[in-house]
């Protein structure tokens, strides 16, 4: 087996193997191990403390809010969107590179997925959820959400089919359903393996069940690719009606700096570029903790810091455009709300999301860059946060300054907003160490696969 | 109820007036901090106490031994015309300062909601101000005064009655020696005719008057001029030139609504071609009446006489020689000077009654040379019942002082806190050996009397008043009386115990002598005088014009100026709790302030060059000092301020106002002195370290440069009818288009006549059952109106043009909430209303997001779910209390269009024009607000649209308002243009 780092062996595309050639049954223990023994349960045990005392403050901090009403935020007219629909669109855009990596590249047949999908994919349902939370927490009448959706109603009214707000309400669960049973497809012939090597009763039954019946049998495989095929094309379009949604969710109203066609695309390249720099993040964390350095290699951090640094260089691209844009309409109200931004109160989160997103990528260009796990990592926070500024930036800015100066005013997040931020960050780390622990964080069906693919290859260079 | 207590054991108390020389005991006052000492509680929890007090009040009037039937019954036969869920409407009157402000009240199964102008009577024609608008509240206020109380305890009136009669028999025995009565002024007959009455009783007692604002320099200076107590009346509707020195005609007061009014006719009149409407002022502090200006000169208040001598010099009035005047000054009054010659007899120099005699004198003397007595100067004999030498408070004081007082009835006055503090009335009146207060609250001076005695509010009570003009008005109760009060009349007529002590009777026995001279038979009496209730005032009785001869020549000097060293301090009443009598009602506590826009609180206003050299800013402490005086106060600076002038606000700083007024604020009588009550000179004003956060509704001055405010010129409004103000022709749409059909509700507002004194805006509150949410939800941008008045300035700060823009929901044909709104709860209904569905709205507050204009209102709590009994008895059944987590706003009065709109189809006819008119409009003293049918080409309404000055706000995005603003005109030079 060479060395991660070994000189690059001729390959169709040019490149180096993506997983070190070895054994299917040596990936199959060491991805199985980390379930069914886990190394470092205390740490887990700490981590998952830590993150469920966060989830309790989530619960709290919704409590408090269903107790007394949406003015525990700081929110008021004009700026009368909180950190809550901050955090959903930063979360849903986290959770797009999921499906991306997943779907999108496994369209594409890119075999470097098969690493990075399953946690991916455990990201973006989690991340989802997370999002979820909010816009329903954002509602002045929580209770009555459910009129959001067209069902048959003694009231006899259906929902506004106009609002960019019902595309959400359409786009969203579907996303969080198509994430979620393309995740589970993806985890059924793990399950299998599992369920196999479990020697503890209660696994052999949990790990039997979720791999409903599954024995590798031709037919199964042949019927679950064709499944997981579909649902990946399906996904992938998706995304882009998720950000698109939440993108006109600005765009529609007419408030100088939301009316804006470039929206769409822009939010969907500042999702991708987001989810990725999570990814980024995870892999590193995982490969650390776990080991994984031969399985999540550095040529997967080096596509991931590529990736990073296109698409921060389009949401750079967008920065510029969105600013051109307002300058060159000539429109009094959009030259303020550019200036706004600029000079204004909130300046610091204009030039915080420039600052993170395509001034830190630019680190990326180098390629030993793209190989540090910690600059990788690092550079994955900092756009994390630069995106998160980038979501209050465009929300914040628009609404606190928009036509009449009479009505202006100014926003400033309450503890309640910013706890249950952290709690909704909390209740992602709970979901993710759950499932770090109770599944196998790497599909280890498909990174065979890929060693298949590599041996061939190495066998038909070596010839 | 507490036990009785056998008469002699507390008539002692009072009769032994050595024993209490010392004042109360301290265990009372600490019974009285017990009961009263609320201050402590947050403002929401008054609405937890309110529901305690209704069930007293409850009680108390199940009580009442003055209801006939004594049970209640529901009904079996339905009373004559009372059709439950249609309200009736009783023409009476709200006070302020004793004046009575012609009213309409609005009721709903026997709860007053509403209050609206009178339209038939002759002093404002339906307008109303901030004040009126608010009484209904105070009718509800929880913190009103409910029993008798004696030393702090609770009492009955039948101990007040034990304790009457043997006052009467002491004062009988001496001819009322040491009894003294002190009120606000008195414009009523009947009050009046008791005061008489008790003074022909008991010769030896002496009345007193006191009003904290009040016009006494003006009676002075007309006394001085004219040889003679007379009124002073401005008929602005017939002052082509007004030159106002320091006189706020258009601003709050007793006046307003008639102010309002005539210079709103006579603005009319003269954009329709009818001669001129020109204003020019000159002011220490910026007022409403600066703001609506054509030249505005700030300047300091000591600085008024120097200009009123120029005036007087250059228009060959007499007087003081011409004093030394700055270029600036000059130039005004140069310009002044031009326009009242040219307007010889239609003109009207105001001198403001804050000003010392000697200077309202050369106004009144300027006004006889300029042939304007009579024509825009009305005298006539005093509204309200003189206040001679010896019966102001200073010499109530002296009397106390010698020893002179034995007993003292204060009648719905609160000395102790309006009192100048030098004059330390309350350590004076605590020498009175007994003392009774009679008032609404519960106050600071009832705080230090032995007896409070609760008086009926003028919406629950019989009397009368005379308006502004001297009209007699009537005040008729529109509910029982809430609590076991009594009416001022039934007061006295308890004490004197001659004749009835019922308030009807009262009251009508002073109009008897009267009604039997204008009919002959009883039934035709009764007819008259019941005519005269439905009127609300009795017709022809506004005070005859008099033309009093010159009495003297004008001062020949006038008090020196000051050096530009010194700082003065003037002093103002509050535009929202006047002199301190309001403090306690929330709606005026959170109305911003027209020029501020602060809420809850008052500020020492300074110049904003003041500010540079003092290194001040709005909200810092500063403390100001004046001779050994000194308070501390948050600083504004405030645009249009005279250099070195500090306006003070009086009316704040309450301490026994209630659980909403009190501790708000600082309290400028601490530094008010009586010989100089509105101007202190050699001031001093230094930063103290601190700020304060305010609460205020607006943030921003200026317009950005943004065309929201449109001026035009009157000259270019002549000469080309077609010069103002649409933008650019109309964008395609892809919706229909509205209006789709008849009618299409429509709204314009004309800037040109707003003066922003706010009485829209509590109408609104008042009708739409709009919650007040308290300081800290108004600083976090959480304020409910839905209705605001935007007021803008341009020009330099030192001295800059100020408009008001009141703005409602826009009702866009092309409304940018509903495309926002997942589940249709902001829709557009008939007549093109863009319509709130509350029970639908499930909060995303994207309508808000979207609205360009901001007038949406979102219930961040529950707001109104635990408001107490009374305020929930003064909600309008016919408008919804939303709940937490709705989104509310304007509704064009969406429930008086229905009410007209079935009562039409009833008829089986069209909705005429004016049948409806929305609480704003109806409120408006100056009628700048006219809503009605905009595809009725015939509407006034449409003809207001067809205006060359009307456009539309933020026009520009395709939203085609409803709601449209006809352009404010500049008359004369125009002023700093934005």
């Amino acid at each position: 087996m060479p060395p991660a780092d070994a000189p690059a062996i001729q390959h169709p595309m040019g490149r180096r193997p993506i997983v070190p050639v070895r054994s299917f049954a040596s990936i199959n223990e060491q991805i199985t191990a980390i379930t069914l023994h886990p190394p470092y349960l205390r740490n887990w045990w700490i981590g998952i403390l830590i993150s469920g005392a966060l989830t309790g403050l989530l619960v709290l901090s919704i409590g408090w809010l269903f107790i007394r009403g949406g003015g525990v935020w700081g929110i008021n007219i004009p700026v009368n969107w909180s950190l809550a629909i901050i955090n959903y669109v930063w979360w849903i855009a986290i959770g797009s590179a999921g499906t991306l990596i997943s779907a999108l590249l496994l369209v594409l047949e890119e075999p470097w997925r098969n690493s990075l999908n399953r946690f991916a994919e455990a990201m973006t349902v989690f991340a989802v959820i997370c999002a979820g939370i909010f816009p329903i927490i954002h509602l002045g009448r929580p209770f009555f959400f459910l009129w959001l959706f067209p069902y048959p109603n003694v009231l006899g009214v259906w929902p506004q089919f106009k609002s960019p707000l019902e595309w959400d309400v359409f786009a969203v669960p579907v996303y969080l359903v198509v994430s979620v049973l393309f995740w589970y497809l993806g985890l059924i012939p793990d399950m299998a393996s599992l369920r196999d090597r479990a020697t503890a009763r209660w696994a052999q039954v949990f790990y039997g069940l979720l791999a409903l019946g599954w024995r590798g049998s031709v037919t199964h495989w042949a019927r679950w690719r064709r499944v997981y095929r579909l649902i990946a094309i399906l996904g992938v379009p998706l995304v882009i009606s998720v950000h698109s949604g939440v993108a006109l969710l600005y765009a529609v109203g007419q408030i100088p700096g939301w009316h804006s066609t470039i929206f769409p695309p822009f939010f969907i390249i500042g999702a991708v570029f987001n989810g990725f720099a999570v990814v980024a993040m995870i892999a590193v964390v995982l490969r650390h903790a776990f080991g994984l350095d031969q399985l999540v290699t550095l040529r997967h951090l080096d596509i991931l810091g590529m990736v990073l640094l296109a698409t921060g260089v389009a949401v750079g691209y967008c920065y510029v455009m969105e600013a051109f844009t307002a300058w060159y309409s000539g429109d009094l109200y959009e030259r303020q709300t550019l200036w706004d931004r600029a000079v204004g109160i909130y300046a610091w989160s204009y030039w915080g999301a420039i600052a993170c997103n395509v001034g830190s990528i630019q680190v990326l260009w180098w390629p030993a860059a793209r190989r540090s796990p910690w600059i990788l990592f690092a550079v994955g926070a900092i756009t994390t946060v630069g995106m998160w500024l980038e979501r209050f930036m465009l929300q914040t800015t628009p609404l606190y300054q928009d036509f009449l100066p009479s009505s202006y005013g100014v926003y400033w997040p309450s503890f309640w907003e910013y706890s249950t931020l952290l709690g909704s960050i909390g209740l992602f780390f709970f979901l993710f160490l759950l499932f770090v622990r109770f599944l196998p964080m790497i599909s280890i069906f498909e990174v065979a696969e890929v060693v298949k693919d590599e041996r061939r290859s190495q066998a038909e260079g070596g010839r | 109820m507490p036990p009785l207590n056998p008469p002699g054991a507390w008539v002692r108390t009072w009769r032994s007036p050595e024993e209490l020389a010392g004042g109360l005991p301290d265990t009372a006052l600490a019974e009285f901090a017990e009961a009263f000492g609320v201050t402590e509680a947050s403002r929401r929890q008054v609405l937890k106490i309110m529901a305690a007090s209704l069930a007293l009040g409850a009680v108390s009037s199940c009580g009442d031994a003055s209801d006939p039937s004594g049970v209640a019954v529901p009904y079996v036969n339905q009373p004559e015309q009372q059709i439950p869920g249609r309200p009736r409407y009783y023409a009476t009157a709200t006070l302020l300062e004793g004046f009575a402000q012609p009213v309409l009240v609005e009721t709903h199964e026997g709860r007053p909601t509403k209050i609206e102008g009178n339209p038939d009577h002759p002093v404002g024609r339906g307008g109303t101000d901030a004040f009126i608008q608010a009484a209904v509240l105070q009718l509800y206020d929880p913190d009103r005064s409910q029993t008798v109380q004696h030393l702090g305890r609770i009492a009955t009136w039948g101990h007040v009655e034990a304790a009457f009669a043997d006052l009467r028999r002491r004062l009988d025995e001496t001819g009322g020696a040491g009894l003294r009565l002190l009120t606000g002024d008195v414009t009523s007959p009947t009050l009046s005719r008791q005061l008489d009455r008790l003074q022909a009783r008991w010769p030896q007692a002496r009345w007193h008057g006191f009003e904290p604002v009040g016009s006494d320099l003006r009676h002075t200076a007309l006394r001085q001029t004219f040889g003679a107590r007379l009124a002073a009346h401005y008929a602005l509707e017939r002052a082509h030139v007004v030159v106002a020195l320091d006189e706020d005609l258009l601003g709050p007061g007793p006046a307003q609504v008639r102010h309002a009014d005539g210079w709103a006719s006579r603005r009319r009149a003269a954009l329709a071609g009818d001669g001129a409407c020109r204003l020019m002022v000159a002011e220490p502090t910026p007022t409403l009446t600066g703001a609506m200006a054509e030249s505005r000169l700030p300047v300091s208040a000591a600085r008024i006489g120097a200009l009123a001598s120029a005036l007087a010099a250059r228009l060959r009035s007499g007087g003081a020689a011409a004093p030394q005047l700055s270029l600036g000054e000059e130039a005004w009054v140069a310009a002044a000077a031009q326009a009242l010659q040219e307007n010889h007899g239609r003109a009207l120099v105001a001198v403001g009654a804050h000003q010392p005699a000697e200077v309202q004198a050369i106004g009144l003397h300027l006004n006889q040379t300029l042939g304007n007595l009579g024509a825009t100067l009305v005298l006539t004999d005093p509204v309200a019942r003189p206040v001679a030498e010896g019966q102001d408070l200073l010499a109530l004081s002296a009397a106390i002082g010698t020893g002179d007082v034995e007993t003292l009835l204060l009648l719905d006055v609160n000395p102790t806190y309006t009192a100048p503090a030098h004059m330390a009335f309350p350590q004076l009146l605590q020498q009175v050996p007994l003392r009774l207060h009679v008032g609404l609250f519960a106050d600071e001076t009832a705080a230090l009397c032995h007896w409070h005695l609760p008086l009926s509010h003028p919406l629950e009570s019989w009397g009368d008043a005379r308006a502004v003009d001297g009209t007699v008005t009537l005040l008729q109760p529109t509910v029982r009386p809430l609590y076991e009060t009594r009416s001022g009349h039934e007061v006295l007529a308890l004490l004197l115990a001659e004749g009835p002590t019922d308030g009807l009777a009262i009251v009508r026995d002073t109009w008897q002598t009267h009604l039997d001279g204008w009919a002959d038979d009883p039934a035709a009496q009764e007819e008259l005088w019941r005519s005269f209730l439905r009127a609300g005032f009795i017709p022809d009785t506004a005070l005859q014009a008099r033309r009093p001869a010159l009495a003297g020549e004008p001062a020949a000097a006038l008090p020196e100026s000051p050096g530009a060293e010194g700082i003065e301090i003037v002093f103002r009443p509050d535009p929202c709790v006047w002199d301190g009598r309001f403090a306690n009602c929330a709606w005026l506590q959170e109305l911003p302030k027209p020029l501020t826009k602060l809420t809850w609180d008052t500020i020492a206003a300074v110049s904003p060059s003041l500010a540079a050299d003092g290194n001040i800013r709005t909200g810092d402490l500063v403390r100001v000092t004046a001779g050994t005086g000194s308070l501390e106060a948050p600083a504004w600076v405030l645009p249009g301020q005279a250099e070195r002038t500090v306006t003070l606000y009086l009316g704040y700083g309450r301490t026994r106002a209630g659980r909403v007024g009190s501790g708000v604020g600082y309290d400028a009588y601490r530094l008010r002195r009586w010989d100089q009550p509105w101007m202190l000179r050699d001031a001093a004003i230094s930063p103290s370290g601190s700020a304060v956060p305010l609460a205020t509704t607006q943030h921003h001055d200026t317009t950005a440069g943004h065309p929201i405010v449109r001026t035009v010129a009157l000259r270019e409004l002549q000469a080309d009818a077609g010069a103002v103000h649409h933008e650019a022709p109309r964008q395609p749409s892809l919706y229909r288009p509205w209006p789709e059909g008849d009618p299409a509700w429509a709204m314009s507002i004309d800037v040109d006549l707003c003066i922003g004194c706010n009485a829209c805006v509590i109408a609104c509150q008042a009708e739409n059952n709009v919650p007040v949410v308290g300081r800290e939800q108004v600083a976090g941008g959480r304020e409910m109106h839905w209705l605001r008045i935007d007021r803008y300035y341009n020009g330099p700060p030192e001295n800059p043009g100020t408009t008001f823009m009141p703005i409602p929901c826009m009702h866009c044909e092309k409304a940018p909430c509903e495309v926002g709104c997942p589940v249709n709860a902001t829709v557009h209904g008939n007549g093109g209303l863009n319509e709130m569905v509350y029970n639908r709205c499930i909060g995303t507050r994207t309508c808000s997001s979207y609205c360009p204009y901001k007038v949406r209102r979102f219930n961040w709590f529950d707001f109104t779910g635990d408001a107490s009994p009374q305020v929930r008895a003064q909600r309008n059944p016919d408008v919804t209390v939303r709940a937490r987590g709705v989104m509310e706003k304007c509704t064009y009065c969406i429930q008086r269009i229905s009410a007209a709109s079935r009562q039409a189809r009833v008829e089986n006819r069209p909705i005429g024009d004016g049948e409806v008119v929305p609480a704003c409009q109806q409120a408006c003293p100056t009628t700048a607000i006219m809503f009605g049918n905009a595809a009725d080409a015939g509407t006034r309404v449409s003809q207001w649209k067809q205006s060359s000055r009307e456009y539309g706000l933020l026009e520009h995005l395709g939203t085609r308002p409803r709601t449209t603003y006809l352009a404010r005109v500049t008359t004369g030079e125009p002023r700093g243009e934005s």
